[in-house]
């Protein structure tokens, strides 16, 4: 693992806890913006280039901007007088730790079955632009309409490849370049779990599900950087897809926080129970 | 010699490298070339606002800036040195870390945008091949520095000014990346090289500018006023209206953060005018063959100076839009007509050689704008206003 390796991990892990741990809403949304700006970065160090800029594009210019707006339009940059966070922080503490300590058990104990386990660094595939746009309208054009449902898969299919082989053998000593970007990957995940289980403020816990979405993208991209097969693009696809279909999604979270905060005049989560019996 | 002088820096940036051990040649050249671009741009941005203000002045039948120097020359050098001797005033309850990285951020990103642009023959900084979506991206993060200098600053003219700036630029980032795309579309590529290098090329003496077609003359208009919008220039000032929001988001800004912010601004103004004429204008391409002796880095300089010189006009004749008009005029006429310049952009590509497409995509276009214009003029705007989010 390169140094740029650890530096730019560190510098995303450290965006994503400030993103959930900070008091104030505006801060926790800058900080998500290290924390995306770190992935993007992720990408490019993974010879991504187009996924990686397609990152910048949608998160930062885009989501981040949703997310700064809609605290504004709720008034959350107002910090609460009773703690930022839920009535049983610790429960959803323990479950992302202990989320985080399956993940990492899987990737750690998997390495030799991945298929860089000699660590021997694959040579980096060349795909330019056109081989991406080419691929798009011929062999993704149906995944390209049904974007949508290939999100779900997404997030769904990279936490089970991740969780995927069975353990066995002996750990492999030195990380691998894929089993460093997986852990980061199982961090962020973690991280963002705990921020969504955790924080009262429905946006904050939006930016938590941002975190583990984008986990998920670290992990495809991983994957066919790494993969036995980097020419067939798939990872890379699914990659630059599910970022597409953030954008909506984010916009559609926020939209309807907004919507709730017309009403109800607050984002705390535990103010809205009215459903409860 | 012609050639000696159109790679002029070039051969002098590799005469540097020389003494230097081959390890280091490569990140010695990046780095020259990461000096020059830091170097020349706030020059120019110098210059720049010196022809503002005597170009305005004299629009408005003044002198302008004429005490410091001959002619007011050195009134830049003057400006310089009083924004670094002032004092730097940070609003007693203003979130200081976020309203240093503002100003820091901008300057950042705005400069960022220069590495791919070809700015002469063989002088990319990074010759990448999704160089134009590079320029996009990073293009986005600006908003964000305006928002941070708005909220950090803890004033309501401020909060006002940013949430305006991001309001507007979103919207018009969306046209000017529609437009772009239908250069990509005729290109068939995302590398500003290659664009350019697919517009430089003549017949009978003429370039074949892509701003010379049906399709992208129109791109070129909608780009040119989606710039406008996306550098906060008049008549898209909004985000800085005086007479209603004092400076917006850099009300609070004194010093030499002020002056960041008014560099960031320009030389943002500047990446954008490059990336036009990069697309449209045939980058560091000569007009006419017959002046093809003149080395590619003045034409790309005169190229960005021209378009200046636009933004200079346009804002001493120009009044402000209202921000209902503003949001309107984005999403009700400029998105339409670059969505359907793309579908030109497409029948002009499928059409084939001659005189036909020139007809039906210059008729279409035209249809549509002069049936759009109609229509958008015919509708009462005038009632009372509504304030449908403000509660």
């Amino acid at each position: 693992m390169s140094v740029v390796f650890y530096l730019i991990a560190g510098l995303t892990v450290a965006g994503a806890l400030a993103a959930v741990l900070l008091k104030n809403t505006v801060h926790c949304a800058l900080a998500l913006t290290v924390a995306f700006a770190g992935l993007a970065l992720m990408f490019l160090e993974l010879d991504a280039q187009f996924a990686g800029f397609a990152q910048i594009l949608i998160y930062i210019g885009a989501v981040a901007i949703l997310v700064v707006f809609a605290i504004l339009l709720t008034r959350g940059s107002e910090t609460p007088r009773d703690g930022v966070f839920g009535r049983k922080p610790f429960i959803g503490l323990v479950t992302a730790a202990g989320i985080f300590a399956v993940l990492g058990w899987a990737v750690l104990h998997s390495g030799w079955a991945l298929p860089d386990a000699g660590g021997a660094q694959t040579a980096a595939p060349t795909v330019t632009v056109m081989q991406i746009g080419n691929a798009l309208m011929d062999r993704y054009v149906l995944p390209l309409e049904i974007v949508a449902l290939l999100l779900t898969a997404a997030l769904i299919g990279a936490v089970i490849v991740a969780m995927h082989e069975k353990a066995g053998g002996a750990m492999n000593p030195h990380l691998s370049p894929l089993t460093g970007y997986l852990l980061v990957a199982a961090l962020l995940f973690a991280i963002g779990l705990a921020g969504a289980l955790t924080r009262r403020n429905a946006i904050l816990v939006l930016i938590g599900i941002e975190l583990m979405l984008n986990a998920a993208n670290l992990n495809l991209i991983a994957f066919w950087r790494y993969g036995p097969h980097p020419e067939a693009l798939t990872g890379m696809m699914f990659a630059i897809f599910s970022i597409a279909v953030a954008a909506a999604e984010a916009a559609v979270g926020l939209g309807l926080v907004i919507s709730i905060h017309r009403h109800t005049k607050t984002t705390d989560l535990d103010a809205m129970n009215r459903m409860k019996g | 010699m012609i050639e000696k002088a159109d790679q002029i820096f070039v051969l002098l940036a590799h005469w540097l490298v020389s003494f230097l051990p081959a390890e280091l040649q490569h990140a010695a050249m990046v780095l020259l070339g990461v000096v020059g671009i830091i170097a020349t741009f706030p020059a120019i941005f110098a210059l720049t606002v010196l022809l503002e203000r005597k170009g305005l002045g004299r629009m408005q039948n003044r002198y302008g800036p004429n005490r410091v120097g001959p002619y007011g020359l050195f009134q830049p050098i003057a400006d310089g040195l009083k924004s670094l001797t002032k004092e730097d005033i940070v609003p007693f309850s203003a979130d200081a870390v976020v309203h240093l990285l503002a100003p820091v951020l901008l300057v950042v990103v705005v400069f960022m945008g220069y590495a791919v642009l070809p700015i002469g023959r063989n002088m990319t900084l990074v010759n990448m091949d999704a160089g134009l979506l590079f320029f996009f991206a990073i293009g986005a993060s600006t908003e964000l520095s305006v928002f941070m200098a708005g909220w950090s600053s803890r004033n309501k003219y401020s909060l006002l000014g940013a949430m305006r700036a991001v309001a507007q630029m979103i919207s018009y980032e969306v046209p000017m990346l529609m437009s772009s795309v239908a250069v990509v579309m005729m290109t068939g590529s995302l590398s500003l090289n290659k664009i350019v290098e697919a517009q430089n090329q003549y017949t009978f003496g003429l370039p074949h500018w892509y701003v010379f077609t049906p399709w992208g003359f129109a791109g070129f208009i909608l780009f040119a006023i989606a710039a406008t919008a996306e550098t906060n220039r008049s008549p898209f000032d909004l985000p800085e209206g005086e007479s209603e929001l004092v400076a917006g988001y850099f009300t609070e800004y004194s010093g030499f953060k002020f002056a960041l912010f008014f560099l960031g601004e320009y030389v943002g103004m500047m990446g954008v005018s490059g990336l036009g004429a990069t697309l449209f204008l045939g980058g560091y391409s000569a007009p006419l063959q017959a002046l093809d002796f003149v080395p590619s880095w003045i034409w790309f300089f005169a190229k960005i100076m021209l378009a200046m010189c636009v933004f200079i006009w346009i804002r001493g004749t120009l009044p402000r839009l209202r921000q209902d008009q503003l949001m309107n005029f984005a999403w009700k006429f400029v998105l339409p007509l670059t969505l359907l310049n793309l579908v030109v952009a497409g029948m002009w590509r499928f059409m084939g050689d001659g005189w036909m497409r020139w007809v039906v995509c210059s008729a279409i276009l035209l249809a549509a704008y002069v049936l759009m214009a109609r229509v958008g003029m015919r509708k009462e705007r005038f009632g009372p206003r509504s304030y449908r989010y403000a509660e």
